[in-house]
């Protein structure tokens, strides 16, 4: 479960969640998509390894979606975290 | 073409219901689905289609029933094991609801076929279990103007959606890529809870139900994601990219493609073998015992830049160099000295080193079971994944 100061959760999939330690929800201190990106970047290298590529931007084959909305649509000015949002990852999966 | 008495019994239930009545009831009749694949997903999908009256479905699937399927295929049953799944399907069909015709393709569908199959048809269900059946189900219905109703799973998590209707968005909208190949188990190798097939399944049929009544809102635009470990439903919103490669307002894609080479990243000249022969190999201990020993090999790791931050061998000299980037620096190697070639479990590296020995690396070795072998016997510091 996610620390009680977090301000905003981060969804982790089950099938990424190797990547994080069997951590399904991870809680951040942070207030900006930017800022969380960072933190991601810096405190879970492994999961930042599949969501990014090497110029930086999200991968093809995974999402990131702020309060529901895909990151890549947020414009500018979009882009705060008000305490309480929900960062959901989406990942490929084609099982049937 | 009405109702006949029997049918108006039959479903009565469905009928008395004000969205759909006699109208709507006759629509169903009169209306065809086809279901790509006849497993865990196609299982729910086609017995409720069918107990709902839909007039025809066609099932593509190429597969046979197994015992192993029956934990979550539940069109299908132990004395059908060994049978083909079309086939299978078809006779439980018509034991469900003998008024509905059924159509077999008893075969995996690719570029060759998949427009010839999938044409005419109402509505499709994407219930198929890899990825360039998927994109190949998603590029076709686009070019062909049918809806599809998009459901996968894995573990415990699911996602389910409708992508090509009208203005919105499709599959490569969301997932403008294919994973890399190992990125992604399948269900095979990762495990799948039975029930979960048959949640996210009738979410599908209920789609499909209301895409051919039109009635409701349809998910088209929106991603239903699925997760029955804390048993959450969620959803976040999918928009139409104008830039995608298919549906865009430019689109690249205007034919089918080769969806295998799409979805396995092996697009080099080198990467042209389909079976996999034989390659030598090395075992993880003999390996540790020749580093440093005086006869070191060159190591060369042919994985993705972002696996090398999980895990790499180095320490040990070994050299990043994705697969479908080998062609391009073969002529940097000296093939006369011993390479060993990794990667995550052994896969990529055995066609790398096939590749290097069509043009002469008679000392190419692979490293059996990758650096995930290595980290479980030689170094339980590095992660494996
Ligand atoms: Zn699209």
């Amino acid at each position: 479960m996610m620390p009680n100061s977090a301000s905003v959760t981060l969804r982790v999939p089950t099938s990424l969640s190797e990547l994080t330690g069997d951590r399904d929800r991870i809680g951040f201190d942070v207030s900006t998509v930017d800022e969380l990106l960072d933190r991601v970047r810096n405190d879970e290298p492994l999961l930042a390894g599949h969501l990014f590529a090497d110029d930086g931007r999200i991968r093809g084959y995974v999402n990131l979606f702020v309060n529901g909305v895909d990151v890549r649509l947020l414009e500018a000015g979009e882009r705060d975290l008000p305490p309480g949002s929900v960062v959901t990852i989406v990942p490929s999966v084609a099982g049937g | 073409m009405g109702l006949t008495p029997e049918e108006t019994l039959r479903y009565h239930r469905q009928i008395i219901l004000p969205q759909v009545g006699p109208e709507g009831q006759t629509r169903l009749k009169e209306s065809s689905v086809l279901l790509v694949g006849a497993g865990g997903l196609g299982s729910p999908v086609a017995l409720y289609l069918a107990a709902a009256g839909v007039g025809r479905l066609g099932i593509a699937d190429g597969d046979v029933v197994e015992l192993s399927n029956l934990q979550r295929q539940v069109l299908h049953d132990t004395p059908s094991v060994g049978r083909s799944k079309t086939e299978s399907a078809h006779q439980r069909i018509g034991r469900v609801n003998p008024d509905v015709a059924v159509v077999e393709y008893p075969v995996r569908l690719d570029s060759s076929n998949a427009l010839e199959i999938m044409e005419g048809w109402d509505v499709v269900v994407d219930g198929s279990d890899n990825f360039p059946t998927r994109y190949l189900v998603n590029d076709a219905c686009v070019l062909l103007g049918i809806p599809f109703v998009y459901g996968a799973i894995f573990r415990f998590e699911g996602q389910v959606s409708v992508f090509g209707r009208g203005d919105g968005p499709c599959y490569r909208c969301l997932f403008r890529d294919p994973p890399p190949p190992e990125a992604v188990p399948t269900c095979a190798e990762a495990g799948v809870l039975g029930v979960l097939p048959g949640l996210v399944g009738t979410i599908q049929a209920t789609e499909a139900l209301k895409l051919l009544l039109d009635k409701g809102d349809s998910l088209a635009g929106r991603l239903l994601l699925v997760d029955t470990l804390p048993m959450e439903f969620r959803e976040v919103e999918v928009r139409r990219d104008p830039d995608c490669a298919v549906c865009g307002d430019d689109p690249s894609v205007t034919a089918l493609i080769d969806y295998e080479q799409f979805c396995g990243g092996t697009t080099t000249p080198l990467a042209a073998a389909p079976e996999l022969q034989r390659v030598p190999e090395i075992d993880v201990e003999e390996l540790r015992s020749r580093l440093g020993s005086g006869q070191s090999p060159v190591i060369l790791d042919v994985r993705e830049t972002h696996e090398w931050r999980i895990s790499n061998l180095g320490p040990y000299g070994a050299k990043l160099v994705p697969l479908g980037r080998l062609q391009e620096i073969v002529g940097e190697l000296d093939p006369d000295r011993e390479l060993v070639v990794y990667c995550r479990s052994g896969y990529r590296s055995a066609i790398a080193v096939q590749q290097l020995a069509s043009v002469g690396f008679d000392r190419a070795i692979n490293l059996r079971g990758g650096i995930n072998e290595w980290a479980r016997r030689i170094d339980p510091s590095l992660p494996t994944y």
